[in-house]
């Protein structure tokens, strides 16, 4: 048990998708303008993270793995290099129920979301999650709990930009890093402090 | 063998899955059943969820205005939504549509989808324009090397009544055009020589529909006047861009052709004061004005009226004759054509620099700026400059009226 709960801090913290790995910046910059769409971006993230990672695990140990066949007689056989489709395909049908529950029952957060949504579909942090689920062997239970920590990671990374970016509006800053100039300046400090999370890990 | 068969069976299998999966979940999410629009308290029309306002408003044959085409941009297509079903206005809104006018539910038409029952007010004169009429191409010519007249001939069973500054709707079938197949004016053909237009093609697929203020003056009545820019591409970038699809059709037309039209629309009109009237126009942004001018003057007015008009050559400048002539016969009528680039041959002897310069050494001897009314139209380049002299002016925003092509 004790196992899960650090996999979820260090998913969460220590290796956090946007600020530590660098994954998924794109939405987590262009999101983050309002806090609004910045927690939906964080719900849907840990939504989508959540769902596909284990999904994803259940695919490729039974179907896709090494020796996942062995059960009907083909031990030899490896599917892995099936893998990117795969999972791809399951990103992308879990993007496309959410467009549809949000569509329906937050349009207004469906509307904030725009574009990017459909784009979670190539969002380089969510398939991270599955590959890194594949590439360190986690379990089902690893891999729902890393997914889930991965996600709240990135929903507390981008609701603390969305946030900062909001007091900005009463900062004076010089006109060449109005708007995104910034993002990328506070983006950086904010991994630095998420390095110390590192050192935690590492002093352990 | 066995390995390549499983692997399509898979991918298949799970493609095929989730695809029958979102089906049924779609099912259970997206009610598919017809909502209901009301028009004006009167009229109901039949919706599916998702559609866009604007193209059920069409389809009913309400003809509300889109100079843009649908992209959120012109602001023309403002209606009033009310009900659960318009949701809440889109970012696109929010850069057109002032608060004022989002706390009255004003919405553009083209950015609402549809998400369940509600009411739309437009304006009467849109709903009466009903799906529009058929007219006849009497006559067209080149006034520059990219506006040419166009004078529609409406049919007499269907009587338009025109205001001066209105616009009308014109829809553009799908064609083909090969530009070097145009009627030409050789007064021009040196300028689409250098330029290279005669050696673009275009066609189109689908009907496009375009906002073109009318130019007509009291004189012609029974007819539409068009003063039509060929929109073309940046020089330079013929190859990636195409011309306007409307304009570029409304180029090929010859007398006795047909063409379909809807309005007259129209928010800039003349206001009904006593006060003094400037008007500054640039390129085609002369159609409104001219309508103004001409109706002002026949009116008998004893309103003075100013009208300053940029072009870059005398090549530009177009119905110089008959403002000229105007101004001989109405004293209280002056004409100031300004150019801002003269070419060596045209011996301009009149005003040289950008219309807004000339405008404020003209308007900076009059004795009370801010005590006219200052009617604009032009691109939007011009329409800000002239804003901005008008601000240093002492001009308040309340006396100026303009039109910026809905850019």
């Amino acid at each position: 048990m004790t196992g899960l709960w650090e996999l979820f801090l260090t998913a969460a913290f220590v290796d956090n998708m946007p600020l530590t790995l660098f994954l998924g910046l794109c939405t987590f910059l262009a999101l983050s303008r309002r806090p609004e769409a910045a927690l939906g971006l964080g719900v849907a993230m840990t939504g989508v993270l959540g769902v596909t990672v284990p999904l994803n695990h259940l695919v490729y140990s039974y179907l896709l793995a090494p020796g996942a066949w062995a059960w009907a007689g083909l031990p030899e056989i490896d599917l892995s290099y099936l893998s990117l489709i795969a999972f791809i395909g399951v990103i992308a049908a879990s993007v496309q129920l959410l467009e549809m529950l949000l569509d329906r029952f937050v349009p207004s957060i469906h509307a904030a979301f725009g574009v990017f949504l459909p784009l979670l579909t190539v969002q380089c942090a969510i398939l991270a999650g599955s590959l890194f689920m594949v590439e360190r062997s986690y379990t089902l239970a690893q891999s729902a709990v890393f997914g889930l920590g991965s996600g709240l990671g990135f929903a507390v990374a981008v609701a603390m930009l969305g946030a900062i970016r909001t007091r900005l509006a009463y900062a004076d800053l010089p006109p060449g890093l109005r708007g995104l100039g910034i993002a990328f300046v506070l983006t950086g400090l904010m991994s630095l402090g998420f390095a110390a999370f590192s050192q935690m890990a590492a002093a352990q | 063998m066995t390995e390549v068969v499983l692997g399509i069976a898979i991918i298949v299998a799970l493609v095929v899955g989730m695809s029958v999966g979102l089906l049924a979940l779609r099912r259970r999410l997206v009610p598919d059943t017809g909502l209901d629009v009301t028009v004006n308290d009167g009229l109901h029309l039949v919706a599916r969820r998702g559609d866009g306002l604007l193209s059920v408003l069409h389809g009913a044959g309400v003809a509300i205005p889109a100079a843009c085409g649908g992209s959120g941009t012109c602001g023309l297509c403002r209606v009033t939504v009310t009900g659960e079903g318009a949701g809440e206005p889109q970012a696109t809104e929010r850069g057109v549509l002032s608060p004022r006018e989002r706390r009255a539910h004003v919405r553009l038409a083209c950015q609402t989808r549809l998400r369940g029952d509600c009411a739309v007010e437009v304006p009467d004169d849109i709903l009466s324009a009903g799906g529009g009429v058929l007219g006849t191409v009497s006559s067209t010519r080149m006034l520059a090397p990219l506006i040419r007249e166009i004078v529609v001939e409406l049919p007499p069973e269907q009587p338009t009544e025109f205001r001066a500054g209105d616009f009308m709707q014109i829809t553009a079938p799908p064609y083909a055009l090969d530009f070097a197949t145009l009627d030409f004016d050789p007064a021009f053909s040196e300028a689409w020589e250098i330029a290279g237009w005669r050696r673009m093609r275009l066609a189109s697929v689908a009907e496009v529909t375009r906002a073109y203020s009318l130019a007509s003056r009291p004189e012609d009545s029974g007819h539409a006047v068009f003063n039509i820019r060929l929109a073309v591409p940046p020089a330079g970038r013929e190859h990636e861009l195409p011309p306007g699809l409307v304009s570029s059709w409304l180029f090929s037309l010859r007398a006795g052709d047909r063409i379909a039209l809807s309005g007259p629309f129209g928010e800039f009109h003349a206001q009904p004061t006593g006060r003094e009237m400037v008007f500054v126009g640039g390129g085609v942004g002369m159609a409104p004005l001219r309508a103004m001018i001409h109706q002002e003057l026949a009116q008998g007015t004893s309103r003075r009226i100013r009208y300053f008009f940029g072009a870059r050559s005398a090549a530009d400048l177009f119905y110089s004759d008959e403002f000229t002539a105007l101004a001989g016969r109405h004293d209280s009528f002056d004409w100031t054509p300004a150019l801002s680039d003269p070419a060596p041959g045209d011996r301009w002897g009149g005003a040289t620099g950008f219309v807004h310069e000339i405008l404020f050494a003209e308007m900076r001897a009059h004795p009370a700026p801010e005590e006219c009314e200052y009617y604009l139209c032009g691109p939007p380049a011009m329409i800000s400059a002239v804003l901005a002299t008008l601000d240093r002016l002492g001009v308040e925003p309340e006396a100026i009226f303009y039109d910026d092509f809905g850019a």
